[in-house]
């Protein structure tokens, strides 16, 4: 290559210094622009083979990376373990905050997997954890991961954090964490496994804001890109997710039609509880929507795949609201009853005020005033349980009231069940009434 | 019920990933071509594909696909580095050269009429914003005030005007080996 063509291709690269770059600019001004061109088309047509050496090497360093980064996890194992031990969350922040032992890319993503992982159960350490997540990922110093990777890590840590202020009920917190989430995202590395990660959790929080037209507007694009990721568990998950929108907005058809899209693409090894979501929740959606022998129909497939003894719980649960609309309340009755002492023995008021709900439906339609009264009488007690949100206590005040004054309608019982429902989780929903 | 994401639970722990990148090779050279990514330069980008992929393992269902949209973003991202660089040292080059001299020094008005022929190829909305930096030399700031619009708008505006003329103007550099 001549000088002359060595100093363009240099300038093509934005590698030229100041100088060359003003001589070569007041050059190109005197000169007529060419119609069009991308930079891309500017390089030459690479010799074939040229890249064997490239890839040969980087099959070379592979072992090495890969030995590298499970020493660096085991080390992350037995760095979480002190943490652990140390007692209270405060001395856990400073640690991680002040010893630099603790900023290591491992420790940053396994915080963010045992934070995923604490959410169902435990939404507390799922929000420590997911905050020591940022800490750590914000502190990991600079080494061979390009700057775009090193966002994608603090973008996928935000977003677990944001998905925990959300399971918290921290939904101001909850939006600051995806901004910074999305922000750092945008500086990534593009790969849509991470994007779709954000997204999806994303379209959680904006589901409990009941903004479900961007929540189905996220999912889906997470959706998209798992599956052109190869990612079709992904796929099938965030396919649960959507249905769960359109239920909400009592869309059963389109959530059920979800559901059927989800089945063949979830892998029930790598995820069980997965297909008993779906079996429960197509029950769920076509009790809502009357259709109630293909409701016991789904639920029967549910059972055998209840992953754990409070699912069977639900599932008992869901088979009384059904025996009660297929006209059998007695039965209904029995496993209403059993359902709301399963809940309350495992300590779930929440649980266990809707169940009550569900139950004071069936008096209400039966007249059994003494029982509304002695059902209220019961959840009294759940009011200073911690997980039954002020807006869920307005809703239940309202029907201790009406059961003690003897004026429970079906109506009013079925208003603060559907509430009730609508707002598990979501202490931002106000409780208005709509009817009578 | 709603189903918690959970972590972890990808298959692309348990990949050989030496034997998975001989699998690949053709395919991974395939896409470098493609992009024209010069040879130099491919080491890094490969590396960095693969530091991705090793770091993000436990979340990777499907190794192969990924690995292949991995090498693909970083040529993206390659092209878009470069992108940046020759946009910056274009900017700052037009400056200079628009700065020297007096307003009426015959050669600055030559290289007025040389810039406004080099805008004048470009989109409509391009022109205006270009000729206020360099005719007036003003400042993004300044330009939203002129112009009315939010400095961010400008901003984003005056950085895809100047992609347009970088790109040009290294393409014009390029096929005629140009050179003072």
């Amino acid at each position: 290559m001549t000088a002359a063509g060595a100093l363009a291709r240099r300038f093509a690269r934005g590698e030229t210094g100041r100088e060359e770059t003003a001589a070569l600019v007041g050059a190109l001004l005197l000169e007529e622009p060419p119609l069009a061109a991308a930079t891309l088309e500017l390089e030459p047509v690479p010799a074939p083979g040229a890249y064997a050496n490239a890839l040969a090497r980087a099959e070379r360093r592979a072992a090495e990376l890969r030995e590298g980064e499970a020493v660096e996890r085991r080390r992350a194992a037995e760095l979480l373990a002190g943490l652990e031990a140390l007692g209270d969350a405060e001395a856990r922040r400073r640690a991680v905050e002040s010893d630099p032992r603790h900023h290591t890319w491992a420790l940053a993503e396994l915080l963010r997997e045992r934070s995923a992982a604490a959410a169902p159960e435990n939404p507390a350490r799922c929000r420590e954890l997911a905050h020591l997540a940022v800490a750590v990922a914000g502190r990991v110093p600079a080494g061979p991961e390009s700057e775009a990777l090193r966002a994608d890590l603090r973008a996928l840590a935000w977003a677990q954090l944001g998905n925990a202020e959300r399971i918290a009920g921290e939904l101001r917190a909850a939006e600051g964490a995806f901004r910074a989430a999305r922000d750092l995202l945008e500086r990534g590395t593009g790969d849509p496994i991470a994007r779709a990660r954000v997204l999806s959790l994303h379209a959680s929080l904006r589901g409990d804001q009941s903004r479900f037209d961007e929540a189905i507007e996220l999912a889906s694009q997470a959706a998209r890109l798992y599956r052109r990721a190869g990612d079709l568990h992904g796929y099938g998950r965030t396919l649960i997710k959507l249905a769960t929108f359109h239920a909400y907005r009592d869309e059963l058809d389109t959530a059920c039609a979800r559901l059927d899209e989800a089945v063949p693409h979830l892998d029930p090894e790598r995820e069980p509880r997965t297909l008993f979501a779906v079996r429960y929740n197509r029950a769920s959606y076509l009790e809502r929507a009357g259709r109630l022998d293909e409701a016991a129909a789904e639920l029967a497939l549910a059972e055998p795949l209840a992953p754990t003894a409070l699912d069977r719980v639900r599932l008992g649960w869901l088979s009384g609201l059904l025996a009660f609309r297929r006209g059998d309340p007695a039965a209904g009755e029995r496993e209403l009853l059993a359902a709301r002492e399963a809940y309350l023995a495992h300590g779930l008021a929440y649980e266990t005020a809707q169940v009550s709900l569900d139950l004071a439906v069936l008096y209400a339609e039966q007249g059994r005033a003494a029982d509304q009264r002695r059902l209220a009488r019961e959840i009294v007690p759940l009011f200073a349980a911690r997980d039954v949100h002020p807006e869920a206590r307005a809703a239940l005040a309202l029907y201790c009231d009406a059961a003690r004054a003897e004026g429970v309608s079906t109506s009013l019982a079925r208003e603060v069940a559907d509430y009730l429902e609508r707002a598990h989780g979501r202490p931002q929903l106000a409780f208005h009434r709509t009817r009578g | 019920m709603e189903v918690e994401e959970t972590e972890g639970l990808g298959a692309g722990g348990d990949v050989d990933l030496g034997e998975m990148l001989r699998r690949l090779s053709p395919d991974l050279q395939a896409i470098l071509g493609r992009f024209r990514i010069p040879p130099e330069d491919a080491d890094d980008l490969v590396q960095q594909a693969l530091l991705q992929f090793v770091r993000k393992r436990s979340q990777i269902q499907s190794p192969e696909p990924w690995l292949r949209g991995a090498v693909k973003n970083e040529c993206r991202m390659y092209w878009r580095g470069r992108s940046r660089k020759l946009t910056v040292a274009v900017d700052q080059g037009v400056l200079d050269v628009m700065a020297g001299g007096t307003a009426d020094d015959p050669e600055r008005a030559i290289l007025r009429r040389g810039l406004s022929r080099w805008l004048a190829a470009l989109p409509w909305n391009c022109r205006s914003l270009l000729q206020l930096r360099y005719g007036m030399e003003l400042n993004v700031r300044e330009v939203a005030k002129r112009t009315g619009y939010r400095p961010a708008s400008v901003d984003k505006v005056t950085k895809r005007c100047l992609d347009a003329l970088s790109r040009k103007m290294a393409a014009a550099a390029v096929s005629r080996r140009l050179v003072s």
